[in-house]
């Protein structure tokens, strides 16, 4: 094992890898044509996370791949599609009867996995246990009832208009609807590990650190699925994963790293279209130091050289962004937005007409997770010290970083904290402008003021193009006085699928992989 | 260590003898940590490129002007790698040094006094040596901080207590000498003849141990660096840099490659200098048959088999405890 | 006799209480809150928290807390686990077993290979044979077990396509989990097997320098059956020890290798529990470690002085 033979290793692995790729003809994706569905089979998917605190408990758990799990074995009221149309899902019609009242027509003909059947009085039970110390309660903040109106009718009432209602109701992982029986009977155990919902699929077994397997649910209300079993492989080590995509072990899986999806991509795997709803959220903290000068601010916004890091740092496996992120609907375009094209020269005048040429800005980061994004920081130190900004990097581990939104503890100028997608644009902002916000550094500061204001007006808007324009609005006012910056977004998991043996599956935007639903597999 | 290594070293502990020349596993070892050291001083006083800066295209080969090519930002890779063996020579020499004096310290307390307070270290010791290397220091790690300092620390207290056992041992074998109860009865203080008659002739082992030490900081930090608890970004280590170019393997290998190796020289580096000062301080006697058909001069004085303590084989954290 | 074991139980017993003590308090130190990873970054809720924190009693003073948690301990109850679901027992009785055969399988594949390099090595001093063991020996120990792992796995996934990883079709199985431990187990094996051809060669070398060595030799003995019946067993006494104790430190020592080879593992919880700062896991997974270490150190002292009579107990 000495020099010779690792370089000799590396020749052997290099010639290897050329002509296998050579012999696989290359990955352009295309399948063969689809054939009839046909059901039955066992789909195995790599993922490289685990559902975390909460399991996959509905109203607690808030982590990633619970979502995702969550997503495929519950449904919501109302849905969206890949155009970002509301359609309905458990509840068939919606409407908004006056300013501060939602009314929803539900499906007569759903049950539970458990066999349990689904009526108004579910629904009234999901809202108000989540309400009571569940997770998303911070969409219903303006909620002052819910009510079943009858067997398969539900009243919405408010105490304000919520202008951000139908967005949350419509997205597929927040407003999930467990059953009164089903979910109130179980232990604090069963539904943290086991799902009994209305959807496609539910857990039957989670063998925990190993694998989650779905099964086929048979009361399930739509078209019946074709794939008997799915299970969630998990293999933490993406470069493992990456590994078992191209042995094959795997027909499908989901890379947090963009470059090891492309990867995928070359040994004929389908790779998703992903849309960008993760911001690599990097929150501001002005009040000391260079950042409490908006001049300041607006040159590291000017000096951010957006494209190049999303072809260089990450490879083109993200997109450029701001709030709401790239990926959700009806988000603008950034580069149209105060301060976002790159402009050195006017940097530098800022920063000059600032007093401050030189100014000394920390970044602290997640040092020991999602190593893919650490390009991003790293490019962002080396674009700021070319207008004179000297960018100090902290790369701090998670543990010490989550105090920050466990206890709402401070930090110094800037910190990176990539997000998730919420249900509605306003909610990205909430945080951090809005009294309590653990993010909220703005209190007093005249910068946030006209911000502050938008966003409690969008929040209260009585029509969704009121909201649309509101956020509009707030999107400008918040890149103007540079509140936060968002060097660039990325989906929150990159999927690749084997189009040769899983068929009729698309990414969904949403990451809620409803495509499943409809997929087969080739026998 | 051995037993019958062990009994020889505490025996040639105090004694004065005639000593071989130092051998090719001391001077390859030191050779390497020499030529480390100046490529590192160059490196900090006059680097060819910022390790911090894009200087090339990215993922580039060998050439000319990238004597080992540039990583995904187009990072010089020779500059960034020359420092990352000086963060690693740096961290495995301070961390095994400040093991050594606080271990040090309560081993040759612990064999001189005796006692009870002997009894308490040496559980202590026991406690924390019944931990797996990588795990004391990734927790203590967690708690002292990231970074090289906090790194050193944290690395210093986890190997302290094996060498608190290794430097026991000769002092409680020396202790009933001559020369230390002469020292006592003419009135001179405990921790006079602590410092000035008895830590003189622990060195053999001590210094040994060192190298050892230092050798297996190498591959923790590494270890440590590559879970993302280690010596953290900018600052370039070896560990992180594997651990972030994995995933450009099939596109550029040398980027995982390199930094292996540095990490394979640099601890193979310790490890031979510890095996050439053990060799050198404490020889082997020739074996009854010599298959070399050669003669050895200079051997050892006898193997005394004097009332040695227990066997003190796991009295430091063993290598793979940091798998 | 009885008095040595005495003391070494109450001896062992002491070392467990200090380790728990210190696992305990090094846990409260480190930064981080379990709670963390109920909270949504981007949607934090401070009530829910606080509620959440006083449902799992951990706004109690430490002394407290560690009171309650080590009787549970002592009966069998390590808690429950913060940010997985389950008791933390039933997930270490999970891992558990999966660990202790990495660790046997990586002992025997070091010692198949690397007592015969030992004696190798030993038997030809300073001829080539030797200096490659050596050699390989130094280079073996001195590599980073990750990065092989990671280079042989992905370059099995475009060749020989052997199914070296993936646990999932594993559970139960135990001819497929010894399957899937193998080349992890050789790797680990490997450097293992370095540093017991060290020992034995040390130990044989020493012992073949002995006078008695020395006398049947020049009483006529011939050099195979020295060192087969004599120096053998000699010096592989001290070896056995050492390969005890390299066993114990592999049961939680393996944390990178089970992180690319994706094994539920022992190492892996642990991360799992110092990425989210879960004091449960860690709590009872550094104590577990640190008991199997301290129990088979316990039998090693006892069976040791037995075997070797050249070591006597220091007495005090």
């Amino acid at each position: 094992m000495n020099k010779r033979f690792l370089a000799g290793l590396a020749v052997a692995t290099t010639t290897v890898l050329a002509l296998t790729g050579c012999a696989s003809g290359g990955g352009d994706g295309a399948a063969e044509p689809a054939g009839d569905p046909v059901a039955g089979g066992t789909l195995t998917w790599g993922v490289s996370a685990e559902p975390a605190a909460g399991g996959i408990d509905p109203l607690v758990a808030s982590s990633a791949p619970a979502e995702v799990v969550q997503a495929m074995a519950y449904d919501t009221l109302l849905t969206r599609d890949d155009d970002g149309n509301v359609q309905p899902a458990l509840a068939t019609e919606w409407e908004q009867s006056d300013d501060l009242t939602w009314v929803f027509q539900l499906r007569d003909d759903v049950t539970f996995s458990d066999g349990t059947p689904f009526d108004a009085g579910d629904v009234v039970y999901s809202f108000e246990s989540r309400l009571d110390g569940g997770t998303n309660a911070t969409y219903l903040s303006l909620l002052e009832s819910v009510e079943a109106t009858g067997d398969y009718e539900v009243t919405f009432t408010f105490t304000e208009p919520d202008g951000t209602f139908l967005d949350a109701v419509s997205a597929q992982q927040t407003f999930l609807i467990v059953g009164e029986e089903a979910y109130g009977n179980a232990t604090e155990e069963e539904r943290q590990t086991l799902t009994a919902g209305t959807g496609a699929y539910q857990v039957t077994e989670w063998n925990q650190g190993v694998s989650i397997t779905m099964t086929k649910n048979e009361n399930y209300w739509g078209d019946e699925p074709y794939i008997d079993t799915i299970v969630f492989e998990l293999y933490t080590d993406e470069n493992t994963l990456l590994a078992a995509v191209q042995q094959g072990s795997v027909q499908a899986a989901a890379f947090v790293d963009g470059s090891l999806a492309q990867q995928a991509e070359a040994v004929g795997f389908t790779l998703g279209e992903a849309a960008f709803r993760r911001n690599l959220a990097v929150y501001v903290n002005p009040e000391s130091g260079p950042l409490s000068d908006l001049n300041v601010r607006r040159a590291i916004s000017l000096a951010l050289d957006r494209q190049q890091i999303v072809d260089t740092a990450m490879l083109g496996n993200a997109g450029i962004s701001f709030i709401p992120p790239a990926g959700d609907p009806g988000a603008p375009d950034p580069m149209t937005l105060p301060y976002h094209e790159r402009d050195v020269d006017e940097a530098k005048r800022l920063l000059e007409e600032a007093g401050q040429p030189n100014p000394e800005i920390t970044l602290s980061y997640m040092g020991d997770v999602a190593a893919a994004h650490h390009p991003v920081y790293e490019m962002m130190q080396q674009q700021l010290a070319e207008v004179g900004i000297t960018l100090n990097l902290k790369a701090t581990p998670l543990a010490e970083i989550s105090p920050v939104f466990t206890t709402g503890e401070s930090w110094t100028d800037l910190i990176a904290i990539p997000g998730s997608p919420r249900a509605s644009g306003a909610y990205y902002l909430e945080p951090v402008l809005l009294e309590g916000g653990y993010y909220n550094h703005w209190d007093g500061n005249p910068d946030a003021e006209k911000a502050r204001d938008l966003l409690t007006q969008a929040k209260s808007a009585t029509s969704p193009d009121e909201y649309a324009d509101l956020m509009d609005q707030l999107a400008t006012e918040a890149a103007d006085k540079a509140l936060e910056f968002v060097p660039a977004a990325v989906p929150v998991t990159f999927e690749v699928w084997d189009s040769n043996k899983l068929q009729g599956y698309t990414t969904d935007s949403y990451t809620a992989r409803s495509a499943l639903d409809s997929a087969w597999l080739t026998q | 260590m051995t037993v019958t290594r062990e009994i020889a070293m505490v025996a040639a502990a105090g004694t004065r003898r005639r000593r071989p020349k130092l051998g090719p596993s001391f001077w390859s070892g030191a050779g390497i940590l020499v030529v480390i050291l100046l490529l590192a001083g160059w490196m900090s006083i006059s680097p060819p490129y910022d390790p911090l800066v894009a200087s090339g295209e990215p993922l580039a080969g060998p050439s000319g002007s990238h004597l080992l090519g540039t990583d995904n930002l187009g990072r010089d890779t020779f500059t960034r790698l020359v420092l990352a063996a000086r963060t690693s020579l740096f961290i495995s020499g301070a961390g095994a040094l400040l093991g050594a004096v606080v271990g040090t310290t309560f081993g040759l307390i612990a064999g001189y006094v005796g006692g009870w307070v002997d009894a308490v270290i040496m559980r202590v010791v026991d406690a924390v040596l019944a931990l797996p290397a990588i795990l004391v220091a990734l927790v203590v790690g967690v708690v002292i901080g990231n970074g090289p300092i906090p790194l050193i620390l944290a690395l210093g207290l986890v190997f302290a207590p094996g060498f608190a056992r290794v430097m026991r041992a000769p002092v409680i074998a020396m202790r009933e000498r001559d020369f230390v109860l002469a020292a006592r009865l003419s009135g001179v203080r405990g921790s006079r003849v602590i410092v000035e008659h008895l830590l003189p002739n622990v060195l053999t082992p001590l210094f040994v141990q060192f190298a050892s030490v230092a050798s297996q900081i190498v591959l923790i930090e590494a270890a440590l660096s590559y879970l993302g608890q280690g010596v953290q970004a900018p600052e370039p280590s070896a560990g992180r840099m594997i651990s972030e170019f994995t995933r450009f393997m099939q596109m550029q290998p040398l980027l995982i490659i390199l930094p292996s190796l540095v990490i394979i020289l640099l601890s193979a580096a310790w490890n031979l200098l510890a095996d050439g000062l053990q060799d050198w301080l404490a020889p082997r006697r020739e074996p009854a048959f010599s298959l070399t058909g050669k003669k050895k001069r200079g051997a050892a004085r006898a193997d005394r088999t004097t009332r040695a303590d227990r066997t003190e084989t796991r009295n430091t954290h063993t290598e793979e405890s940091q798998q | 006799m009885a008095r040595y074991i005495l003391t070494r139980v109450l001896s062992s017993l002491f070392v467990l209480f200090i380790l728990s003590v210190l696992v305990f308090s090094m846990v409260r130190f480190i930064p981080g809150d379990p709670l963390a990873s109920f909270v949504d970054p981007a949607n934090p809720d401070p009530a829910a928290l606080e509620a959440l924190r006083a449902k799992l009693g951990l706004d109690q003073p430490w002394i407290t807390q560690y009171f309650v948690w080590l009787s549970g301990v002592l009966r069998g109850d390590f808690g429950t686990a913060i940010t997985v679901p389950g008791s933390v027992s039933s997930l270490l009785a999970a891992r558990l077993p999966i660990s202790l055969t990495l660790a046997v399988m990586a002992t025997l594949f070091g010692v198949i290979m690397g007592i015969p390099a030992g004696i190798l090595a030993a038997t030809r001093w300073r001829k080539p044979s030797d200096n490659i063991v050596r050699g390989a020996s130094f280079v073996l120990l001195a590599t980073p077990p990750f990065v092989l792992g990671t280079v042989l796995i992905l370059i099995n996934s475009l060749t020989l396509k052997l199914p070296l990883v993936g646990f999932a079709g594993a559970a139960g199985d135990p001819l497929r989990t010894i399957g899937v431990l193998t080349l992890p187990a050789l790797l680990i094996g490997l450097v293992l097997a370095a540093v017991i051809a060290r020992y034995t060669r040390g130990t044989l070398l020493d012992t073949l320098g002995q006078d008695f060595v020395r006398t049947a030799r020049a009483k006529g003995a011939s050099p195979g059956r020295l060192v087969g019946r004599h120096a053998l067993r000699n010096a592989l006494i001290p070896v056995m020890t050492v390969i005890g104790i390299e066993l114990a430190a592999l049961v939680g020592g393996t944390v990178v290798i089970e992180a690319v080879f994706a094994i539920p593992g022992i190492g892996s919880l642990l991360l799992t529990g110092i990425r989210t700062s879960d004091y449960p896991i860690i709590q009872a997974t550094v104590l577990l470690i640190g008991a199997v270490y301290v129990l088979i150190n316990f039998i090693v002292d006892l069976i040791y002085p037995l075997i070797d009579p050249r070591v006597r107990v220091h007495t005090r």
